[in-house]
């Protein structure tokens, strides 16, 4: 190889060096980015379970709701037939029937506008579990995420230095065979 | 019993029916703050939706590889030009270990923190996969979810207005009999 092929050589090892370091720079820069919107996204975690929480206490309160509502048929119920004895009488009857019906609706008995109210009641529970369950995968995940795109962080700035200290020691060897 | 202490009574049992009506009616209301709660929810979750994060994760790999394409090259070429172990000029070896140095860690063959950086930006990419897959089933049973507390709220006000409402008016249609 001539020393002229040696020295354009050098000259575009240099160049490819110099734009790797200013590449690897860049990269820096995207995981640095990555990891500012990994890190936010966690601080939206915190909101959902919040949210989650608040989901969990008014579905809590319903179900009290509801089995407060059937008890207080039932004692109701016992009140109005004790002073309402004529089972003959046909608004009687009515009161009675409905006050069934109403109980086996909230009881879970009998299903009303297509729902159990019981077990619907539940599986808004279960879809809460469920929701919990997922925001702490993603939080596992995004604080691992999180280590990784640091050790990217630090290992791209290794680079970036490197690239660099190489190109100007390439162009240092060229000025010496000059 | 004497009639008027009846009718007092049944004046009782009125009220408490119309107790019940109004605590089932407080759910259906308890329903509707749940559902927008669940709103918030829903788009708290959104906003962890990483499509950012996917966004930012090819990104960031798009960046790492344009890093890794000139810093390989330009290490290729000095080592076409420089045999490290034979030559004496000390900016010629600088030049070899820090371009070598680059590379390796770009290529994987060095690791940072016991991680290699392909291994890192393939990681990453599935974190940012698993996060959205989390989030989207997260997002389709809030969906099912809302579905649910729909049913529940319209189940809840048909036992209200329904067995509930009639079994009040029934007693004091028997109430105004007497």
């Amino acid at each position: 190889m001539s020393m002229e092929e040696v020295q354009s050589t050098l000259l575009q090892a240099g160049e490819q060096l110099s734009e790797g370091s200013v590449s690897a720079r860049d990269a820096w820069r995207a995981v640095h980015n990555t990891r500012a919107i990994v890190a936010a996204a966690d601080r939206g975690l915190d909101k959902a379970d919040l949210w989650l929480v608040t989901l969990e206490t008014v579905q809590g309160h319903i179900g009290t709701i509801v089995h407060t509502g059937s008890s207080k048929l039932m004692a109701v119920d016992e009140k109005f037939t004790a002073v309402a004895d004529d089972s003959k009488n046909p608004t009687v009857q009515t009161v009675r029937q409905q006050t069934d019906i109403a109980q086996g609706h909230l009881d879970g008995y009998t299903q009303v506008a297509g729902a159990n109210i019981p077990e619907t009641l539940l599986a808004v529970k279960e879809d809460i579990d469920f929701i919990r369950e997922h925001l702490a995968a993603i939080r596992t995940l995004g604080a691992e995420m999180l280590g990784i795109l640091s050790v990217a962080e630090r290992t791209l700035q290794v680079v970036s230095l490197s690239a660099q200290n190489a190109a100007l020691a390439t162009r240092d060897y060229l000025i010496d065979i000059s | 019993m004497a009639v008027e202490d009846i009718r007092t009574e049944l004046g009782e049992v009125v009220k408490e029916y119309k107790l019940i009506g109004t605590i089932l009616r407080g759910s259906v209301h308890r329903l509707r703050v749940l559902k927008h709660v669940s709103g918030r929810l829903e788009s708290g979750a959104r906003s962890i939706r990483p499509a950012s994060v996917d966004r930012a994760a090819a990104e960031m790999a798009q960046e790492a590889f344009r890093a890794g394409e000139p810093i390989g090259m330009g290490a290729f070429l000095l080592r076409s030009v420089i045999d490290p172990d034979e030559t004496d000029n000390t900016n010629a070896q600088s030049a070899c270990t820090f371009a070598t140095n680059a590379e390796r860690f770009m290529d994987g063959t060095a690791t940072g923190d016991g991680f290699k950086m392909p291994e890192v930006l393939s990681t990453v990419a599935r974190y940012a996969t698993e996060i959205h897959e989390h989030t989207d089933a997260i997002l389709g049973r809030i969906e099912a979810m809302n579905g649910r507390m729909g049913a529940l709220q319209q189940a809840l006000g048909e036992v209200a207005s329904g067995p509930v409402a009639t079994a009040e008016r029934s007693v004091l249609a028997y109430r105004n009999q007497l």
